[in-house]
């Protein structure tokens, strides 16, 4: 018998625009120990899902129909104390946000007790010991002193770990995860990745994992599901999933992520048209059926499709599933890594450091960074929380000004010159696209006001007409309607606004692109489409773009040259291909090895960071990465500043492991065979 | 619900707040309320009503309620009901000229300080807290007995006594709407602080300050009242309900009525306000 | 964080914060001080009464020094209130017929009344000390009834018990003090004639002390009962929203200990600062009321001497007043720290 059954599931919500079926029609089964992923966008209904497993969908929502089995027993039929007893005792949750789930006035290890003492009676000093056990479960060292501090007390990485460890203080069979990594920084997603199949191991639990990256999916979970609009479009053994997806979502899914070892050039990014349908709006039939092109009337439209078996174990909803081809298309040989030309510096930084004195401290942001950026290519800023890579961005666009050093664009040093003191066209010609897609527009104008300040303050255009046609003109270089200029920004979609945002940006015609995690806050399939748009505006108009991320495989994907940033210093970079290969800088391959691949073809030697990153108030002297290299030489690491290696064709590695060395490593992405 | 659960329920964006004013039960009553008394002050001039100053000895054989006086007369025999409706219209004179002008240098104040930050904010901040460091009645009397009672000096006082308040408020709001990227986006453009601060911010401070708004009418309608009851309101013979009130007290031992209708009056317009205030507070939460 | 290093930063958090209130307080107190002696013909005039020859109010205005700089005036205000300098107007010479038993010389004189023709301390302390007693009872009854009134409407928000909770206090804050002493002065006295209409705290008017107790502060606390109600139902209703009271509830915690030990807990930061300033109201604000009963209180004794022009009182009163007023700050604040382990940086 499974261990959770889920059968014609039907979740409704009363909003004030009537009754929505969140999820219309849900059907799924996971055994004892297995490991579930559910895969899907914003808006899909998945954490809806999670919600009515536990049986908490607040004053407005409610199970019409079906049944939630869980050990036999019917959860939406359980009264009150009996789903009180499976809530934490047999099912527990990880969150999404560790910060917003901890109760900020209680201790950490009154937060844990609360567990053994509410599930099994435990007495206080079991409960405590009981918390102790957990605690070292999960890699928090010194569990004492965690127990007695606060979560504003802890780092992101460590409430996470509080919070799985509270998940299991009472050994439930079923863990939910409601994205429990999204947020945290690549190395320690990393870690709790690592943690959650290491307690998986040891507990015997059964995981139901939901999530939008497919890439963490495929690490932690031996079977995925799909789901769309509500409904599982697609079921099967994670293996099978990647190999043959036989879901023309799961395709474009698939499609519009960068592969490991693709470039723009080679395997561009496929967009999947059109936009997530909002809950209860799509087709009562195919959900998919406005943005598929294999849609066919007659067949897709006609009834709801149900699931369909192509293999026993692999379940799939779509009618023409068998008209769809083999494999993802191959890569375009015709296109094959062609280089790009040459071209003149744009941007070059030298010694760049940005200080800021808090009390009478000083948190370092930028030291002493050296870079350049040349015409028309795109340059990628990598680095974690702390790495200082926003600040630069900043510094770069004038929304603060460096400490010391040159920072020459375009001809002037502007280091020390915020907007205020650069003339209007040094501030037309360095523009910026933000991370925020909700915050990056003003709520109260219409989309189509900064469009016009902008083009009236940079001189562009001045008369009612001109202004009218320029600003037609920069919604359609961003494929939207020229009727949506008068649209406000919370009647359009996260894609769109960041679509806006960049007309934005290029309304001056700007020569230099500073964009700030530009696609990190929207959904997969969404990204594709903006990634491509900018990287198409980029190549018409030849701006140098400078690309601040933390998606290593974005990265791969659309740089020309890379700088990798640690703690407010470079510690290595060049051009995108020698940056993927050995030799490594030791931190860009522990990077390298923590981002989650959506190929479970692809083994990744794991190199796995210890400890946390240090706080930028406090920078360890020498290299700033000693106190966590797994390849640390000695003392010479911690004292001494690296010397900047230099391995051809202007690739820069700062590291005192000598070069031969470097050379030797592994590659950290094998083709398993 | 939580935000993505949220993200999964919502369709179009919501229409604007004054056109989804009907989904409130509570706001339309005190809309109703507040509605009542406005067309009631603006139409006193042109009511059938008796002179809300003249003196009619003979009707305090009939105080309680006549044909010439539908709701009875005052302890000068002066016509009630046309007092309560001239003293309605006095009150809504003040209320909302007083209320616009604390906003005015109210917001001021708060986008000053919370744009520039720094030694501007702790002068303005340091200087609110002195203010309201005093008991709202204690200011009032200070100043009023000080400055004499006057139409112009209550404003003044009502301004003195709520633009603190209100810049916290906006303090608050732009503190934090300065970290948001459109108003980096807005200096990427050379836009200038005063822009910035006019065109960026402050409309979006519009959701907190309407509510605001409606509640500060309603305590500035109890401030009115109250300096009427202790004799620092407008000058007589003006009708001031809480002047009224002051007046009938003498007699409420044998004439309630008239201390209690201006009473029900006064009570009525500050519960207009705010059911008001709460019925929006309820619609901005809703979504 | 050791406890040792808390507490020591607390303590220089608390003496900082003392050190402020020093400085508002003398910076407000000034502000009085110029408010009410801004033209000093009047303070003559005011300390002689209006039927006073014009000579000997400019004699008067001589001896007091009245046309000196207003700082220099206030300083030496002050140096009377230390006692550091003796009260001008007690001088015997002026023959105004102003003595103090306890001397012209002493700290904390407050100088004389020209209103009740006494040492402002006899009159001040004694009106404060009523005020407080009315305050106190009040005070003891606002602060359960308002959390529990808001609490459970907040616990439940959106339902019926709610909303008919709000609308209780909705309509609680929407009746000026003055409107309802005159509503309950109709009901319970002229209708019901269960309560005495005044309260001059007399045993000899027929009633007892307590009797005459119960308007005035059923008065204040129906008020601000109401309006501490719906901050505590706001910030409780915002709390259960928050997604750690979520993770309680689904780590399988019975419902009472979710609102007790989470909900609760948070939801009353906010509140707590409401209802150490309504302290502040109590003392300063209840004038109407004391008015409406005519109760022999603080806030009569501020509009008294207000109207009349008694600067000595006024000035007295103000500080008073304001002392309260900054110390309930100062004590919010320090609280709110305590409460909220954020707030401790």
């Amino acid at each position: 018998m499974a261990l959770l059954s889920i059968r014609d599931l039907r979740v409704e919500y009363t909003t004030a625009r009537g009754t929505v079926a969140a999820i219309p029609e849900f059907s799924l089964e996971i055994g004892a120990g297995e490991s579930f992923g559910l895969v899907g966008e914003s808006g899909c209904g998945k954490s809806t899902l999670i919600m009515a497993i536990m049986g908490y969908m607040g004053r407005n929502g409610r199970v019409a129909r079906g049944e939630i089995l869980f050990e036999g027993r019917d959860l939406v039929r359980a009264g009150a104390e009996e789903l009180r007893k499976v809530r934490g005792g047999r099912i527990a949750i990880v969150y999404q946000e560790p910060s917003t789930a901890l109760n900020p006035s209680m201790t950490v290890g009154r937060q844990l007790m609360e567990v053994p003492i509410a599930h099994s009676g435990a007495s206080n000093a079991d409960a405590r010991a009981q918390a102790a056990r957990v605690l070292a479960d999960v890699h928090l060292p010194d569990p004492d002193s965690v127990m007695r501090r606060y979560p504003h007390q802890l780092s992101g990485g460590q409430k996470q770990r509080v919070v799985i460890a509270m998940a299991l203080l009472a050994n439930p069979a079923l863990l939910l995860l409601d994205e429990p990594t999204t947020g945290l920084d690549v190395t320690v997603e990393a870690a709790v990745l690592d943690l959650l199949n290491e307690l998986r191991q040891k507990y015997g639990t059964a995981l139901f994992y939901i999530s939008h990256n497919l890439g963490v999916i495929a690490q932690v979970c031996d079977r995925i599901g799909v789901m769309y609009a509500g409904k599982l479009v697609e079921d099967a053994p994670a293996a099978d999933l990647f190999a043959q997806p036989r879901h023309p979502y799961t395709r474009g899914l698939l499609g519009s992520l960068p592969r490991p070892g693709a470039d723009k050039r080679t395997h561009p990014l496929v967009a999947i048209p059109g936009v997530v349908p909002s809950a209860g709006r799509a087709p009562d039939s195919c959900g998919f059926l406005t943005r598929c092109a294999l849609a066919r009337p007659g067949l897709c439209d006609a009834a709801p499709v149900p699931l369909l078996a192509t293999t026993p174990t692999h379940l799939v909803r779509c009618a023409r599933w068998q008209d769809l081809p083999d494999s993802i298309a191959a890569a375009d040989p015709a296109a094959a890594s062609v280089a790009v030309p040459d071209s003149e510096i744009v941007m070059q930084a030298r010694d760049v450091s940005r200080v800021f004195a808090v009390g009478k401290r000083r948190l370092i942001a930028n030291d002493r960074l050296t870079l350049a950026a040349k015409r028309g290519h795109v340059l990628a800023i990598v680095g974690e929380s702390g790495s200082g890579k926003s600040t630069f961005a900043k510094v770069l666009a004038g929304l603060d000004a460096a400490t010391s050093g040159t920072l020459t664009v375009l001809g002037d040093d502007v280091a020390t010159q915020p907007v205020r003191k650069r003339s209007a066209t040094k501030v037309a010609a360095v523009q910026m696209v933000f991370q925020n897609p909700d915050g990056t527009l003003n709520p109260s104008h219409s989309v189509g006001y900064p469009l016009t300040r902008a083009l009236k303050k940079f001189g562009i255009a001045h008369d009612r007409k001109t202004l009218d046609a320029r600003v037609a003109a920069l919604l359609d270089m961003v494929r939207l309607p020229p009727s949506l200029r008068h649209a406000l920004p919370r009647q359009l979609s996260g894609g769109q606004k960041q679509r806006i945002a960049i007309a934005r940006a290029f309304a001056g015609n700007p020569e230099l692109l500073v964009a700030d995690e530009p696609v990190s806050a929207l959904d997969v399939s969404v990204q594709a489409a903006v990634i491509n748009l900018l990287l198409r505006i980029q190549a018409e108009q030849q701006t140098t773009l400078v690309f601040i991320s933390h998606d290593l495989g974005l990265v791969r994907y659309l740089a020309d040259e890379v700088v990798v940033m640690y703690l407010g210093q470079v510690m290595e970079s060049g051009p995108v291909a020698s940056l993927f290969d050995p030799p490594y800088h030791p931190y860009t391959e522990a990077l390298l090895s923590a981002v989650p691949v959506p190929d479970p073809t692809i083994r990744t030697t794991r190199i796995r960071l210890e400890g946390e990153i240090p706080s930028p108030l406090n920078v360890p002297p020498g290299c700033r990465f000693a106190t966590r290299c797994p390849r640390k030489l000695g003392a010479v690491c911690e004292t001494m500043p690296p010397p900047a290696r230099d391995a051809d064709n202007d690739h820069v590695i700062h590291c005192h492991i000598p070069l031969e060395r470097l050379r030797q490593t592994e590659p950290v992405f094998r083709h398993a065979s | 619900m939580s935000a993505s659960v949220a993200a999964e329920t919502a369709g179009r964006a919501t229409p604007a707040l004054w056109r989804r004013l009907p989904n409130s039960p509570v706001a339309m009553v005190g809309l109703a309320i507040v509605l009542f008394w406005v067309v009631l002050a603006i139409a006193a001039p042109l009511l059938p009503l008796a002179s809300p100053n003249a003196l009619d000895y003979m009707a305090m054989r009939q105080p309680f309620s006549s044909a010439k006086h539908w709701l009875g007369v005052d302890p000068l025999g002066r016509d009630l009901l046309s007092r309560i409706v001239w003293g309605g219209r006095t009150v809504l004179e003040v209320a909302p000229i007083a209320v616009l002008v604390a906003y005015t240098v109210g917001c001021t104040m708060g986008l000053l300080a919370g744009y520039y930050r720094g030694w501007v904010d702790a002068a303005i901040s340091r200087a609110s807290d002195v203010i309201l460091s005093f008991p709202v009645v204690v200011l009032y009397v200070i100043l009023i007995a000080n400055i004499g009672p006057s139409a112009v000096n209550i404003v003044v006082a009502v301004v003195v006594a709520s633009a603190p308040g209100i810049a916290r408020i906006v303090r608050g709001l732009v503190l934090s709407l300065t970290h948001q990227e459109f108003v980096a986006a807005a200096y990427l453009r050379r836009e200038s602080d005063v822009f910035v601060m006019l065109v960026e911010l402050l409309p979006n401070c519009r959701g907190p300050l309407i509510t605001d708004f409606c509640l500060r009418l309603g305590y500035t309608t109890i401030t009115i009242g109250t300096l009427g009851f202790l004799g620092l309101g407008l000058p007589p013979p003006n009708p001031d309900w809480g002047g009224m009130v002051k007046q009938a007290t003498s007699m409420i031992t044998v004439f309630p009525h008239m201390a209690l209708y201006p009473t029900f009056a006064l009570v009525s317009l500050i519960l207009g306000f705010n059911l008001l205030a709460d019925g929006i507070t309820e619609l901005s939460q809703a979504d | 964080m050791g406890g040792g290093n808390g507490r020591g930063r607390m303590t220089r958090y608390i003496l900082r914060r003392a050190a402020e209130m020093l400085i508002t307080l003398l910076v407000a107190s000034f502000l009085v001080f110029v408010v009410t002696e801004f033209s000093p013909g009047n303070v003559a005039r005011k300390t002689l009464g209006a039927f006073a020859l014009q000579e000997q109010v400019d004699l008067l205005y001589r001896k007091l020094h009245l046309n000196d700089p207003l700082m220099l005036r206030y300083v030496r205000w002050l140096g009377v209130l230390t006692g550091v300098e003796a009260d001008p107007l007690q001088d015997p010479a002026l023959k105004l017929d102003f003595t103090d038993p306890r001397g012209d010389r002493y700290f904390g004189n407050f100088g004389y009344s020209t209103l009740y023709k006494a040492p402002v301390n006899d009159v001040l302390w004694d009106r404060l000390g009523n005020t407080s007693l009315l305050a106190g009872l009040a005070f003891a009854v606002i602060v359960p009834l308002s959390l529990l009134l808001g609490a459970l409407a907040g616990m439940n928000a959106g339902s019926l018990l709610d909303r008919a909770l709000s609308t209780v206090s909705i309509v609680m804050t929407s009746i000026p003090e003055f409107a309802l002493g005159v509503l309950l002065v109709a009901i319970f006295v002229v209708w019901l004639h269960v309560l005495p209409g005044t309260s001059p705290l007399d045993v000899h008017s027929g009633w007892s002390i307590a009797q005459q107790l119960v308007l005035p502060v059923a008065v204040l606390a129906i008020y601000d009962a109401g309006y501490v109600a719906r901050m505590v139902r706001t910030s409780m209703a915002e709390v259960m929203a928050k997604p750690y009271v979520r993770t309680a509830i689904l780590k399988g915690l019975p419902r009472r200990q979710v609102i007790l030990r989470h909900a609760l807990r948070n939801a009353l930061i906010a509140p707590f600062t409401v209802i150490l300033l309504q302290i502040n109201w109590l003392i300063g604000g209840v004038v109407v009321t004391e008015l409406v009963f005519a109760y022999p209180g603080f806030g009569r004794m501020l509009l008294d001497a207000s109207l009349f022009g008694d600067v000595s009182l006024i000035e007295a009163a103000t500080l008073i007043a304001l002392f309260v007023a900054t110390l309930t700050q100062l004590l919010s604040d320090v609280g709110y720290r305590f409460l909220d382990p954020q707030a401790r940086r």
